[in-house]
This record gives C-alpha cells, structure tokens and sequence, in this order.
C-alpha cells in the first residue's frame, strides 16, 4: 500500500472513530470490533500478513 | 517547471505538448485541443488518479485504449531534476484504479531508471475547476470519502479472499471439528442422563406398582376361592403345630430321664464290658493252653519220652553226650574233612590278596617258592581231590547218627521249652478265671442299671421319631398353604388393604386398574429405550466429534503449511496439550480461522454500505431501500459524521469569511441544499447552497478554496486551475491574476490557468495597438500552430 493508501487508511480509520461517537450506545460494541478488524486488515505496506492476522484473532479469542 | 508532452495518442485523442516554464501561466485553447487530457496526465505523474475517472469511470477505459507510450518530461524540477514518464496503457486495468502504482509507466530521473513512485514523489500536481461551486465542492468531498471507502472495502474484500485461500486445504475439516457442537453434545448427554435416570426411575416404580397391584389381585383372588379344604388345611396347621410342641416337651423330659438313667449306669461302671473282656481273656488263655498241650503230647509222643521236665531233662544230657561221643569218633575218622576245612577257611583271604598281591611269593620252602596265586590255584586243586574222595561208609554213618541226635537233642530242648509254656500259660488261665468271676459278679449287679438306661434311651428314641413324624406332616402342610399363598385369612386380608391402601384404589378398581398399569409399564420402559437410543447416539457423536477435533489438531501439529497455526500464540500451545482446555483453546483457534474471511467480508461489506449512504447524501431518500442500503440505525450517525466533515470544509477562515460573512455553518441538509448558519451575535438562518454560487460569492468561494489548499511536502507543486470560464466572462481575470501572484505561491510552484478560447485574436489583432497587439500577435502564432497558446498570466 502506497502513500495514498496511507491516507485511505487514515481516512477511513477517522471515520469510524467519529461514527463510533455518533451512533447509539447498544451499536458501539459492534462498530468498535468492526473498526477493530478493519484496522487489522488494513495494514499499511507489506505488513500484512494472514499468519499475523490471524494469530491476533487467536490471541483476542482466547483472551475472551 | 518545464513540461512536455510527447504523445502517441492515436484514435482522435489529442493533448497539448507543452506547458513553458512560467509561473503562472495561462493556456488558452480550442475545445478539443488535449488541455483537460494534459492536465489528466500531469495528475497521473503526480500519483493522483483524477476525479474525472472516479466520477466517469469510461473516461478511464477510453484514455487506456488511445493513448499510446505517451510520454510525459519535466525539467526546471528543484535542483535541477529531469523527470521523463512513459505511460503504459497497454498494461493498464480497465477498471479505475484507486491509486497510482508502477503500472502506470516506466521512468527515469536525471536520465536514469526510476520508480513511479519516486516520480510522484518529486511532483505534486492539484486541479481545481473553477466551475465548482458550493454543493459541487461538497459532493466532491463526498466522493473523494465513497472513493476511500471503496478502496478499502476492496482491500478488506482482497485480504479476506486470501485468508480464505490459506485455509482452503482445511476449510472442511475446520467445518467439521467444532467443539462448539461438542459442548453442547457434552451438555445434551447429561441432560438426557438425568432424563434417563428420571425415566428408569419412573419405569421402576411403574413395575413395582404393577407388581404391587397384580399381588393384591392376586391376594384377593385367593381370598374370594377360598374354600373348605383350604380351611381344613389352615385347621389341621394349627393341631400340628400343637402337637409338635406337646411332643417336643415330652422329648425334652424323656431326655432328662434318659441322661439321669446313663449317669446311674455310667456309676456302676462298665461291668458287663469288663466281664466280656475277662470272659474273652479267658478263652483266649484256654486255647493258647490247649495249643501248647497238644504241641507237648505230640513232641513227647514222637520223642517217645513223657511229658515231664525231669525226665526230658534227662534225654537231652543223654543226647548230648552222645554228640560228644559222635563227633569224637567222627573226628578221627575224617581227617580229611580237617583239611577240607582247613583249605575252605584259608582260601577266602587268598582269594580277597590274589588282585593286588598275587605276584608275591607266599611260601618259601627249601627253594620252593610259591606266590599267592600258586598257593591258591594249588589248594583248589588239592580240595577238589578231597571232595572228589570217596569218604568211607563209617564215616558216613556217624555222621548220619550224629544229625540224628542232634536233632533229637533239639526236639528234647523244643519240647522242654513248650512244656515250660504250657506251665506258664495254665497259670495265666488260672489267672484270667479268677478276674472273669469276679467280672461276672459285677456285671450282675449293673444289670438293673442298664435296664433302665436302656429303656429311658427306647423312650427318648420313640418320643423323637414321633416328633419327627409331626414335623414332617407340620412341614407338608405349611407347604401346601404356602401354594396356595394363604397364610391365613386375617393375613391375607391385612395384606390386601394395605396393598390397596398403598395403590390408592378400591377393591374393586384392581381389575381396571391392572390394564392401566400394565401400559404405565410399557409407555414407562418405551421411553427408557428412546432415551437409551438417544444416550447412545449422543455418546457416538461425541466420540466421533473428539476423534475429529483431536485428528485435527494432530494433522496441523504435522503440517509444514499450518504448523505455524498451533502456536500462533505461547498460551494456545499449552492449552492444546491440557487435556481440560484443549478443545476449549481450539476452539478459539477454530473461531479465529473459521471467522477471519467473514469478519473481512463484513468489514468490506460495511464499509459499501457507508460509500452508498455517502453516495446518497445530496439525493431524496426514497422508499426502496438501496441495495448498499446502510442498516438503518447507522445512517442518521453517518450522515452525521458525514455532515460534520463537510461542515469542516466550510468553516474554514477563508471561506467563512469570503463567503458567510463570518458565520458558523452549523448545519448542513443535503436534501433541501440548505445551509443553516450562525452570525457572531449566535442568530441562526438558514440559506440554500446556491445562495453562495452566483455573482462575487461564487468568485470569493474559488479563491478561498485556493487559500485552503494544505500545503504539499512534495519539492515540486504545480496548481492547474481549470474550468475558469466564468471568471473571464465576468472579467475577474485581473484579480485572479493579483490572487495567484500574491496568495498561491504558498500553495504552488507554478500556476496553470486554463481557459477555451474566448478572443476571436485573428479578427481583433486589427484592432489593438502597442503591448497589447503584441500579446495578440503572440498569442495568434501560437493558436495557428498548435491549437493553443501558453503565455503568462497577466
């Protein structure tokens, strides 16, 4: 992901913060995870990785 | 900066070849002439996909397919740079891309390769259409967010593509191992355990109800047919068991005097044993006398001597000396039995020393030497001529009448010996007659003891047959009522309330009640059975659930692919060896795996969601839900977050102040274009968008836009203004001018100002004079011969 992919993530990352502001309480656990895995999956550059991935998701499973 | 266009357009698709380095430059040309196109191209260098593609996505498709290894050279760059772009189109995707990558063409810096990227980052290239008023520049903004949005729904649906790959290889058996499932089996089984326990329960107490209630019809069956033989039988019972007790009280007394009788007889001692020992002692003595008598007469008789000790006595003295006398005369006669004699007990020894010394001389007599095997061999020769030897018949007679007397002489002593017996034995008779007299005499008087004994013990006998007999009868009888299952009738007909009264009926419902209970037990024992079928099927399936989730684990343990997996973390690895939370730890694994590529594509789904919502921000909502359709309860947040972004846009200072007259925009209604601002003295109002996009606020609203371009850290900035028509028919061109020479240079290097044709210069150049002819004269070569001019902005 490039310089303007940066900026995509960074844009859509203020978005849903200020959407997760807005919307009802009983919507924010769910908004909040969704924001969680797109923030996950978006990594910038060569970071991402579906071992990295989803080693996350296990650590996050098992810690709940 | 100095831009060239070297263009391979092809298919009617034209673009201006020049851009000359001057700051702020005006380019003036005919429709179609390629100035949009060249401004597009610039954009693409600069890293930026034009808006123009996103909004028109055919624009797009039809530049890829006309322009050719377009190239694209800029020099003039800060410190001195070269940058030479050549595009690739053929290599292009048809669909718009989001964003600038190496795709886009080869380059060189200075002459030597370089990445797309590395041109980008030398050049920033921003257009604003002049043409763009309020509600343009909000829904632009709008796109711009549905563009992000749509990028990265389509990064999150690409990822959860390739998570769904990678687990492609297990995605069944992940489907299948599902300990999820498995726990509720586990909760299922013991469910339907205490269901079963309850069931087995309720089967018993069914069975034991119907038990009871076939007892008590059973019992009452038996009281109705009770009849006279059955009385009888319960009568006869009842004399028996009187009778043994009768008989077993007198067997008790009869014992008593029976083991008084044995005490008086066993006082008195055991005479008549006694005597018939003495009296057997006696005859034995008697025929042991009368043995040795007959032996004495018949020795004596053959001897021909009386029985008498003297005169036996006598005989053997006589007998004895005439062995003497024998044995004399036999003695001289046969001197050669000496020597046989002689010969036998010397040969013995002889024989034994003949192994070991029968070399060695023996005899040594006047120069005969003999050895002890001469010796030996020599007397065996010499007793064979003595036993060869005929003795003489003298001889033989003595020593016949020699063996005779002996043998007279030990017939004397024999009968001598018996003789002495006999006299002993007359004794021990004598004896044993006097010990069985008196024996005789006691045994009389035991007599009357025994007697009695003997009579107490017949009585005690008779009274225990007798008993026995009444036992045997008693037990013959009980036996039959026992059949016949009637102890008596007051037992029975206790049995039989009781019975009722533990079944809660009447006498008469047992009948009718025994088919009720009869399918209690069938209905109580079928659903034993299912839940049995049901136990058994659940324990299978959970067998068959563990094999499946321990397999798994097992298979990924040894997976070069996805080892990796079963210790993505420290914890997972210890808790899948832990038998007690192994299948709860993959259980989040599988949780983790199994959800990833959905979490993705519900992420990517949302966020397409949001770019339709954002998409239908301007427009009237309608009735039909949109088939990106926002879930409802999110929309009002969104347009929200959406409104607040846009009300950003225009509180800007610049804008307020060259537009709102200072006002706040605190509120933005896309439906009805309306804006609602708030004055410094905090009143409200609300406007229409359109209020701000005509006469001096349209001009103030681009110059503010202006002013509110963030600064670019790239070294190289070109601001394109395009689309400025309305300026010119408005003869604003002048204060563009002075704004661009005075407020853009914080925002760009250099300034394009692009604008069709508005001078007929051809027909007017007649009629200018002076500087302005010039620029006309300019301005008319540059048209003649390339369809557009570029000369600076003035």
């Amino acid at each position: 992901m490039d310089a303007d992919q940066a900026q995509v993530v960074e844009v859509i990352d203020g978005l849903l913060r200020a959407l997760i502001d807005a919307v009802p309480a009983s919507e924010r656990p769910a908004l909040e995870e969704r924001t969680r895995v797109i923030g996950s999956l978006l990594v910038q550059g060569g970071a991402f990785s579906v071992e990295g991935f989803i080693s996350g998701e296990v650590a996050r499973a098992l810690a709940d | 900066m100095h831009w060239r266009i070297e263009s391979k357009a092809r298919d009617g698709l034209k673009v201006i070849r020049e851009i000359p380095d001057i700051p702020t430059c005006l380019i003036e040309g005919r429709n179609g002439v390629g100035k949009t196109v060249a401004v597009q191209l610039l954009e693409l260098v600069s890293g930026e996909i034009p808006d123009d593609f996103r909004r028109r996505p055919a624009l797009w498709s039809s530049l890829g397919k006309r322009l050719g290894a377009t190239s694209v050279l800029v020099d003039g760059l800060r410190n001195g740079q070269r940058l030479n772009l050549t595009f690739t189109p053929a290599e292009w995707d048809t669909e718009v891309p989001t964003s600038v990558g190496e795709w886009l063409g080869t380059a060189e810096i200075d002459g030597k390769p370089a990445s797309v990227k590395d041109c980008s980052d030398l050049v920033a290239v921003t257009r604003i259409a002049g043409n763009e008023d309020l509600e343009e520049t909000l829904k632009r903004r709008v796109d711009t967010l549905s563009v992000y949005l749509d990028s990265a729904a389509r990064t999150l649906r690409d990822r959860g593509d390739l998570i769904d790959g990678a687990f492609s290889e297990i995605g069944a058996d992940l489907e299948r191992a599902d300990p999820v499932e498995l726990a509720a089996d586990e909760a299922r089984l013991a469910q339907l355990e205490e269901e079963l326990a309850r069931a087995e329960g309720d089967a018993a107490e069914a069975d034991r109800r119907l038990h009871r209630l076939l007892k008590a019809s059973e019992t009452k069956r038996h009281l109705d047919a009770a009849d006279q033989a059955t009385e009888e039988m319960l009568a006869r019972r009842d004399e028996l068991v009187a009778e043994v007790k009768r008989l077993a009280s007198d067997l008790a007394s009869k014992e008593t005097l029976a083991e008084a009788a044995e005490k008086a007889l066993a006082a008195e001692g055991d005479a008549q044993k006694k005597l018939a020992d003495a009296e057997k002692l006696l005859r034995h003595r008697n025929s042991r006398l009368a043995n040795l008598e007959r032996e004495v007469d018949n020795l004596a008789r053959r001897l021909g001597v009386r029985a008498d000790q003297e005169r036996l006595a006598v005989a053997v003295a006589a007998c004895e000396d005439r062995i003497r006398e024998l044995a004399g005369e036999h003695r001289e006669l046969d001197a050669m039995g000496v020597v046989r004699d002689l010969i036998d007990e010397i040969v013995a020894p002889l024989e034994g020393a003949k192994g070991l010394a029968g070399e060695q001389v023996l005899i040594r007599n006047d120069g005969l030497d003999l050895t002890v095997a001469e010796t030996l061999a020599g007397l065996g020769r010499r007793r064979s001529e003595i036993l060869d030897r005929p003795q003489p018949a003298q001889l033989r007679e003595l020593a016949t009448e020699l063996a005779a007397v002996k043998q007279r002489g030990d017939q004397l002593r024999e009968a001598s010996a018996k003789l002495e017996q006999h006299s002993q034995q007359h004794e021990r008779v004598e004896q044993a007659a006097t010990e069985a007299e008196q024996a005789a005499e006691q045994a009389e008087q035991a007599s009357e003891a025994a007697v009695r004994s003997r009579e107490a013990n017949q009585a005690v006998g008779g009274a225990q047959v007798a008993l026995s007999d009444a036992h045997r009868e008693l037990a013959e009888v009980q036996e039959q009522i026992g059949s016949a299952g009637l102890a008596s009738r007051e037992d029975a007909d206790a049995d039989l309330r009781q019975s009722l009264a533990e079944l809660g009926l009447g006498a008469d419902d047992l009948a009718s009640a025994e088919g009720t209970a009869r399918t209690a037990v069938a209905e109580a024992d079928r659903k034993v059975s299912d839940i049995v079928a049901s136990v058994t099927a659940v324990r299978r399936r959970l067998t068959t659930r563990r094999t499946d989730i321990d397999l798994l684990i097992e298979r990924l343990q040894a997976s070069q692919r996805y080892g990796w997996l079963v210790t993505a973390t420290p914890e997972l690895a210890d808790d899948l060896a832990a038998p007690d939370r192994r299948y709860e730890a993959f259980g989040a694994l599988r949780h983790a795996v199994m959800g990833a590529s959905a979490r993705a594509q519900d992420a990517a789904s949302f966020l397409t969601g949001l770019v339709g919502t954002a998409q239908e921000f301007f427009t009237e909502r309608g009735s039909n839900a949109n088939e990106r359709e926002l879930k409802q309860s999110l929309r009002p947040a969104f347009e929200a977050v959406l409104a607040h972004r846009l009300r950003e846009t225009l509180n800007s200072a610049a804008i307020r102040d060259a537009i709102f007259d200072g006002s706040e925009i605190v509120g933005i209604e896309p439906g009805t274009r309306q804006l609602t601002l708030r004055d410094q003295h905090g009143a409200e109002s609300k406007r229409p968008m359109e209020a701000f996009s005509t006469g001096e606020r349209a001009f103030a609203f681009t110059q503010a836009r202006i002013a509110d371009l963030e600064v670019s850290a790239k070294p190289n900035r070109l601001l394109v203004l395009d689309e400025f028509g309305a300026f010119v028919a408005a003869d604003r061109l002048p204060d563009l001018a002075d704004f661009l020479a005075n407020d853009a240079a914080r925002v760009a290097d250099q300034v394009v100002v692009i604008l069709p044709l508005h001078v007929n210069y051809e027909a007017e150049i007649g009629e200018t004079r002076g500087a302005l002819h010039e620029r006309y004269a300019e301005r008319l070569k540059q048209i003649t011969d390339r369809g557009y001019c570029a000369v600076p902005l003035e």
